[in-house]
């Protein structure tokens, strides 16, 4: 049927069920949304980079998702949709993956006019080609990830065609990381390096907003007027970088920012009692463990840690420190994971079994110091803490917690805090600790291979090796049944939970707390700021 | 005329049917409002949409329930502990979609007990392969 065959009472039904099919109208958007404003938000961490292929940090990756787009993305609902691609279509064999590019998108940069030229086929093979190139620096994630797609072949200005290494009927997921242009890297063999345009000051996105200015403290951005299919409502977005918790509370109190993206737990009630803020929870992929070196002689004894995981009172400290806002986990799963087995019961709190496990294994206090010997010398752990200029943190508090529940088994602990630039360093670089407090954060689909496969470098930094892990890894990844890989997944769960590669804290709960004058908000739980073109400002709020 | 009737049926059947589905875990935990796990074992019932189901609580006060829900937006969802009709706790406008499917009952059991409880959106978007992992500073 073709418009001009539309009878007017078939277009009354057609109105209707596009009706039901919408669904409500939200309220807000009822009437014409305002354009304009400033939004300013905190991070308690400083700016790594704003190149969308080297970023290994949240600060960065929520930054780059304002500048940068991607061939599919997300709705509001989760579900995969095209961004810069218009289609994605998959071959029979599920080999071939044609996309189909959308046309008249643009390069924007407040820096270099010379790079402003519309997006093309060639920036995503160059893109695929630059994150594929063995002497690039990039994300140790982009790299697993790209290691499916086999080759980018481009067909013509508008349509580019992905092999993938294995057949994949639901590729949409890998398309997902950042396109870069093409002409920002170097000619020739597409490399990306430190020195790179885009990993220093001067971004160029195809995204809703441009940065004009670049610091490692304050990033500021303005709203990209050619975006499509429209341009975002507010006009400009500041990240401000605040190390100190209560600097970043009292900038946000005090009307100097407008949201913190990630509110200590001990602070939501706070936000959520004050009328001038929205808390928003955010279901995110994230927990908190503590990483055990296995190179360490009693670390590599899964007795050991097993008795560690049974000494450490979870509960206990998420009553106290983080004022119940959490859940105990037992393996790598946070608790709305699509892995998670619900049949593995994290270990109890059980000082007596853990003092049973260390006494069979032969670790006795002779000398009645309270400290249990190895090899004739007390144990004493050292435990490496991330700080920034809050020296006295959670994080302190937390792994004082747990060095009176270990000692009171035997085991000591010494705390070191660490600048948290420099303990990265170390605990990826050099390996350089015993223990250390650390938190992993997830996207959806929560793959935690790259954690635990014996040749994982470098996120198995604690040197875990299990065969049993291996073979389970290695059987999800080659599993083509989604139900298959939900079975096997949670038996991966299951193995991890009894041998404790580290230990399972807890997966707390994520809040922003935003001012009241930002309406329309929706957050994507991993990226953040996904929706941020929805979001606007009323006229009698902005400010500049 | 009859054949877009039947197309509009089928499109009005095909957007019901595709309602329905996700699954959830509704989990949570009675609490004594001073902390401790409450003295006796308690069975909730949580109200929904499919409506009622049964769960009981374990000794220690918690509970969990996986439940197939339709997803949609503006949910509602309230729990009860038998027998205590003082205990009715409720959330409005739970946004249950598969992004930000967390919403949390508070219940005040007269004013002795407290119980809190979370659904969870179970299904994520688990399609696909990759995944992005990123180390980050703990104990936020």
């Amino acid at each position: 049927m073709t418009l001009r065959t539309f009878s007017r009472f078939q277009a009354v039904w057609c109105c209707l069920l596009l009706g039901l099919l919408a669904g409500p109208v939200p309220a807000q958007m009822g009437y014409d949304v305002p354009d304009g404003g400033a939004f300013r938000y905190g991070e308690s961490r400083p700016l790594t980079t704003l190149d969308p292929i080297t970023s290994n940090s949240m600060e960065s990756l929520r930054l780059c998702e304002l500048i940068y787009e991607s061939l599919i993305t997300q709705d509001v609902r989760g579900n995969f949709v095209p961004q810069l691609a218009e289609t994605l279509m998959v071959s029979p064999n599920g080999l071939d993956v044609t996309v189909k590019l959308r046309k008249g998108r643009r390069w924007t940069s407040h820096f270099d006019k010379n790079l402003e030229y519309e997006f093309t086929a060639e920036d995503v093979a160059a893109t695929v080609k630059a994150i594929k190139n063995p002497n690039s620096i990039k994300s140790p994630y982009l790299a697993a990830n790209l290691k499916q797609i086999e080759s980018c072949t481009v067909r013509d200005p508008f349509t580019v065609v992905f092999r993938l290494a294995r057949p994949n009927v639901n590729p949409e997921a890998l398309f997902t990381f950042k396109i870069i242009p093409g002409r920002a890297l170097p000619p020739g063999e597409k490399i990306i390096t430190k020195s790179c345009a885009l990993a220093t000051s001067s971004p160029v996105g195809t995204g809703c907003y441009t940065a004009v200015l670049t610091q490692d403290a304050e990033v500021r951005l303005k709203v990209n007027p050619r975006h499509l299919p429209r341009p975002a409502h507010i006009s400009s977005v500041k990240m401000i970088c605040e190390l100190d918790p209560s600097m970043l509370k009292g900038k946000l109190q005090g009307g100097n920012i407008d949201a913190i993206i990630d509110v200590p737990v001990t602070d939501i009630r706070t936000y959520d009692d004050d009328f001038n803020f929205q808390v928003k929870a955010y279901n995110s992929m994230t927990f908190d463990y503590l990483a055990l070196n296995h190179r360490h002689p009693l670390l590599k004894q899964k007795a050991f840690r097993q008795a560690l995981t049974l000494a450490t009172d979870r509960e206990g400290i998420i009553r106290q420190q983080y004022l119940g806002n959490g859940a105990v986990i037992s393996g790598p799963y946070p608790p709305a994971s699509a892995w998670l087995n619900l049949d593995a019961e994290p270990w109890p709190y059980d000082p007596g079994a853990a003092r049973e496990i260390l006494d069979g294994l032969g670790l006795r206090d002779t000398n009645g110091d309270g400290l249990r010997e190895y090899q004739g010398r007390p144990i004493v752990l050292k435990a490496k803490i991330p700080v920034g200029l809050d020296r006295e943190n959670t994080a302190s508090r937390t792994m004082n917690f747990i060095q009176a529940n270990w000692r009171s088994v035997g085991l000591g602990l010494d705390i070191v805090p660490v600048e948290f630039r420099v303990l990265r360093n170390q605990l990826f670089n050099y390996h350089d600790f015993d223990v250390a407090f650390q938190s992993w954060n997830f996207d959806e689909a929560n793959d935690v291979s790259s954690l635990f496969a014996t040749d994982s470098y470098p996120n198995n930094y604690v040197s875990y090796s299990n065969y049993q892990v291996d073979a389970a890894i290695a059987a999800i990844k080659a599993a083509r049944d989604h139900d298959q890989r939900v079975a096997l997944s949670r038996n991966l769960h299951g193995i991890l939970r009894d041998d404790c590669p580290y230990v399972f804290l807890w997966s707390l709960k994520k809040c922003a707390a935003i001012s009241h004058k930002i309406k329309n908000v929706e957050i994507h739980p991993f990226r953040f700021f996904t929706f941020i073109d929805q979001w606007f400002i009323p006229y009698d709020l902005q400010t500049e | 005329m009859s054949r877009n009737f039947l197309v509009a049926a089928a499109v009005l059947a095909a957007v019901w049917i595709s309602g329905c589905g996700p699954r959830y875990i509704i989990r949570g935990t009675i609490v004594r409002a001073d902390g401790q796990p409450p003295p006796e074992t308690y069975k909730i019932t949580v109200h929904t949409d499919p409506p009622t189901s049964y769960v009981k609580a374990a000794a220690d006060g918690s509970f969990r329930l996986r439940k197939d829900l339709k997803e949609m937006v503006d949910y509602r969802i309230f729990a009860e502990v038998e027998g205590r009709p003082d205990s009715r706790g409720e959330v409005r406008d739970v946004r249950l979609n598969k992004l930000n499917p967390v919403c949390d009952i508070g219940i005040i059991l007269g004013d002795v007990m407290e119980m809190d409880a979370a659904v969870h959106f179970r299904e994520r978007q688990t399609k696909g392969e990759g995944g992005v992992v990123i180390p980050s500073d703990p104990g936020q």
